[in-house]
């Protein structure tokens, strides 16, 4: 079976429906008994049934299965939607995604689910009808609250739907094919809702000689039936139109529907997307940028030869290529609700293990992240997240008697500002008691008493992110605060991010998480050293600056320049680098260029033989054989089609 | 090395300091001309001669008459960069020429120390004699190592 060609699919299909489901859940706890919101999870249990069962997943689909069951029984209100019912339904669902997790890593659903189906079980156990209510009854076709909505809005739609029953010949030797060539017949006109008996017994051939479906369509009644009578062996065809909630022969819908001009059926009018690998589309870009070296030549060549034509056509080129770069960047960009999806339902469950009520606000989810920096963020965004849960937020007591709202608030936010997403996690807990954190780092020697009486509010706060903080084993209210927050800035600062934290005691903290917009795309001022280009990133640059070599001065063997009243060092990057050709350094120049970068507060200026210009450049990897390479953080592709580096700031600023 | 069939490869052959060196085919992305390479400082090995931009793709390029303790000559027009693929993605092995593609039987391949003795061939793992000419056969993991 070609089980493999389908996975891909069955496991972004089956994250979605978890999604979907955790999201309805999460509403129907806020309005329990609205029914629509149990038939969008019943929809999604069904279909996630069906996909199981079709790729063999047979723990999933007996799990689902009885979800299916439970959901059944809320939506015919025998059973109420309390948080009760709904803990063992959003476990059950945490199951199936643990499931389907396990699948895309290449496991099986193979996990104990004996305890949930129980759970699940007793639900619905007390009323043992609900139990014959999923059975499906194979003579006749009735329609379940579900198929009837999608009955009645394919009408609205300009579908008809169409009750079609079809006799096989007695003889026929292979039914299932027949029932394939019916399906494959139907299935380029209008879609089948349902089957009686179920499609499993069809493909089985479990049935007589006789089937029937419900389907929507857009033909009439004599083209379906030219359709079928196309099949052989088939010896008769019903087709009835269905109305309301019997079924009849309605003729004059099968006369419009026959004068109908546009009797082909339309595409539905969700939005068309196609899933494609990030390693395709990095290819796109590389191949892209090779065009565009070539088209830069071809500009040169193009005004050496004067020729107004040719020069009218790059010129062309040009601007369209450049459209195409706004194109292939966009392809890579992602909602930031990707993530975000996955919080409601931990910070739901967080707070329900810790005995706090907890809301979560998320603002921004719409906001557009590169591909690749939306992967690393979900996990330190859990961490954050989790951390104001655990230690921000006050048990309902606390909150109570300190005035406030039982329930606390965390809120998760992503705007988008210059080239930068901002992404904030803020709640309105107890707060960060900046004089505890000193003590704290103090006797962990972290840092020193003297250290601690010239530390600005930030740097207090900041002392939540060292390596190996407050890991102590006593949980105070300040312990554990820490706890990890250290990898939390370690991922974010990896991917280009700043992470900065505030906080006023008692009203709540507020972490806040500045990401590139992309990690391919930068902009960098290109400068000369020596025969070789660097790039030095715009974001870590205060400003350019030439100076004469009486500026120059020199303090323990170090050159230091004056910068705003500060005396800050120099590097001079052909030593640095050890440019080739540095032989005859420093001859002759009476100026000097000077790039001042900083990291947080502290300068260096880095001196260079001279600046090219700032260009927007993709940032390239030098690859795993060239990796932790002193100070460079990647190459570009510059003019000719040569590499030029990019200079890691913070490397050269940490010297 | 199993002489026990007559099993074929095919050897892409290039020269360093006027010497015959083999590389199998199937481990050979591509052979380049020089293309202009950009110096990467404080590079781990003194061999690096920097990166090069292959098609977009940012490539460290060997100069492999440093890595197999040659002197280090000019680049000039006969230059070569052949492209191998490795674990850690495609790296340039700059040479002074390649032209040539051999067929070679297995049963030709000799185990450089039994025929070559006491001298050292530090990434040689084994030479070929076809006719007057001598191949030493390149084993990339070990340069790359």
């Amino acid at each position: 079976m070609a089980r493999s060609n389908y996975m891909q699919l069955f496991i972004d299909e089956g994250r979605e429906h978890v999604q979907n489901m955790t999201n309805h859940l999460l509403e129907l706890e806020k309005s329990p008994g609205t029914l629509p919101i149990v038939e969008e999870v019943f929809r999604s249990a069904h279909t996630l049934k069906g996909m199981a069962a079709t790729m063999e997943f047979h723990n999933l689909s007996e799990l689902t299965h009885t979800m299916e069951n439970v959901l059944d029984a809320l939506r015919n209100e025998t059973l109420a939607a309390t948080s009760e019912t709904l803990d063992h339904v959003f476990e059950a669902v945490d199951l199936v995604e643990e499931m389907i997790d396990d699948v895309a890593e290449g496991g099986n659903d193979n996990k104990d689910i004996a305890v949930h189906l129980a759970l699940l079980k007793a639900l619905t156990s007390d009323d043992g009808k609900e139990e014959g209510a999923v059975t499906e009854k194979v003579q006749s076709l009735s329609y379940d609250e579900f198929e009837q909505t999608v009955l009645t809005q394919s009408a609205e739609q300009g579908y008809t739907p169409y009750d079609i029953t079809v006799t096989l010949d007695p003889s026929t030797l292979l039914k299932a094919a027949r029932v394939h060539m019916v399906f494959n017949g139907l299935g380029n006109h209008g879609e089948v809702i349902k089957t009686s008996p179920p499609v499993e017994d069809l493909e089985e051939e479990n049935f007589e000689h006789t089937f029937r479906l419900a389907f929507i369509s857009k033909r009439s009644i004599e083209e379906l039936e030219a359709i079928l009578y196309k099949v052989s062996e088939i010896t008769s065809v019903r087709i009835e139109t269905i109305t309301g909630k019997r079924m009849q022969r309605k003729e004059t819908s099968q006369e419009e529907t026959a004068n109908d001009p546009t009797t082909f059926p339309e595409k539905k009018e969700t939005k068309r997307m196609i899933k494609v690998d990030i390693e395709r589309l990095d290819r796109l870009m590389n191949l892209f940028e090779e065009w565009v070296v070539d088209r830069s030549r071809l500009e040169r060549n193009a005004q050496a030869l004067q020729n107004q034509s040719l020069t009218e056509t790059v010129e062309r080129m040009s601007r369209i290529s450049e459209e195409l770069q706004t194109v292939i960047l966009n392809m890579r960009m992602v909602p930031v609700e990707h993530v975000f999806n996955r919080f409601p339902r931990m910070v739901r469950k967080v707070s329900k293990d810790l005995g706090k009520k907890v809301k979560i606000e998320i603002e921004g989810e719409k906001t557009e992240l590169d591909r690749s920096i939306i992967d690393e963020i979900g996990d330190p965004l859990v961490h954050l997240l989790r951390n104001s849960i655990d230690h921000g937020i006050e048990l309902p007591e606390t909150r109570m008697a300190a005035g406030k709202n039982e329930a606390g608030t965390v809120r998760l936010s992503a705007y988008h500002s210059g080239n930068h997403v901002y992404i904030q996690v803020s709640d309105d807990g107890a707060g960060i008691d900046k004089e505890k954190l000193v003590k704290k780092a103090i006797s962990q020697s972290i840092i020193t008493e003297s250290d601690a009486k010239t530390m600005t509010d930030p740097e207090k706060y900041d002392l939540l992110f060292s390596p190996g903080f407050s890991t102590a084993e006593t949980i105070t209210d300040v312990s554990g605060r820490g706890v990890g927050l250290d990898v939390v800035r370690q991922t974010f600062e990896s991917l280009g991010g700043v992470v900065s934290v505030d906080s006023e005691l008692g009203k709540g903290s507020f972490f806040s998480v500045q990401l590139p917009l992309t990690l391919s795309i930068i902009e960098v001022l290109l400068v000369q050293v020596k025969k070789e280009t660097y790039g030095i990133p715009i974001s870590a640059i205060m400003e350019t600056a030439i100076i004469t070599e009486a500026e120059v001065r020199e303090t323990h063997d170090r050159k230091v320049m004056e910068f705003r009243g500060h005396i800050i060092p120099l590097l001079f990057l052909h030593d640095v680098f050890q440019a080739p050709n540095t032989k005859g350094a420093q001859q002759g120049g009476k100026f000097h260029s000077v790039v001042i970068i900083n990291k947080e507060d502290r300068y260096v200026g880095l001196v260079v033989d001279q600046f090219i210009g700032h260009h927007e450049v993709v940032l390239k990897s030098l690859g795993s054989f060239l990796q932790d390479v002193f100070a460079i953080s990647g190459a570009t592709v510059v003019g000719d089609g040569e590499a030029a580096l990019i200079i890691d700031t913070d490397a050269l600023v940490k010297k | 090395m199993t002489n026990t069939d007559t099993a074929q490869w095919k050897i892409v052959i290039f020269e360093l300091n006027g010497q015959e060196y083999g590389l199998e085919i199937t481990r050979v992305q591509s052979i380049e001309r020089m293309l202009p390479i950009t110096h990467v400082p404080g590079a781990h090995r003194r061999d690096i001669a920097g990166v090069v931009n292959l098609r977009g793709k940012m490539t460290p390029v060997i100069d492999l008459r440093l890595c197999l303790g040659l002197e280090a000559s000019p680049y000039d027009k006969q230059t070569r960069i052949l492209v191998v693929d490795e674990n850690e993605g495609a790296i340039g092995l700059i040479v002074d020429r390649a032209n040539d593609l051999l067929d070679i039987a297995e049963t030709d391949i000799e185990d450089v120390s039994v025929v070559r003795g006491g001298e050292t061939y530090a990434f040689g793992q084994s030479v070929v004699k076809i006719e007057q000419r001598i191949i030493t056969l390149l084993e990339t993991d070990k340069v790359l190592q």
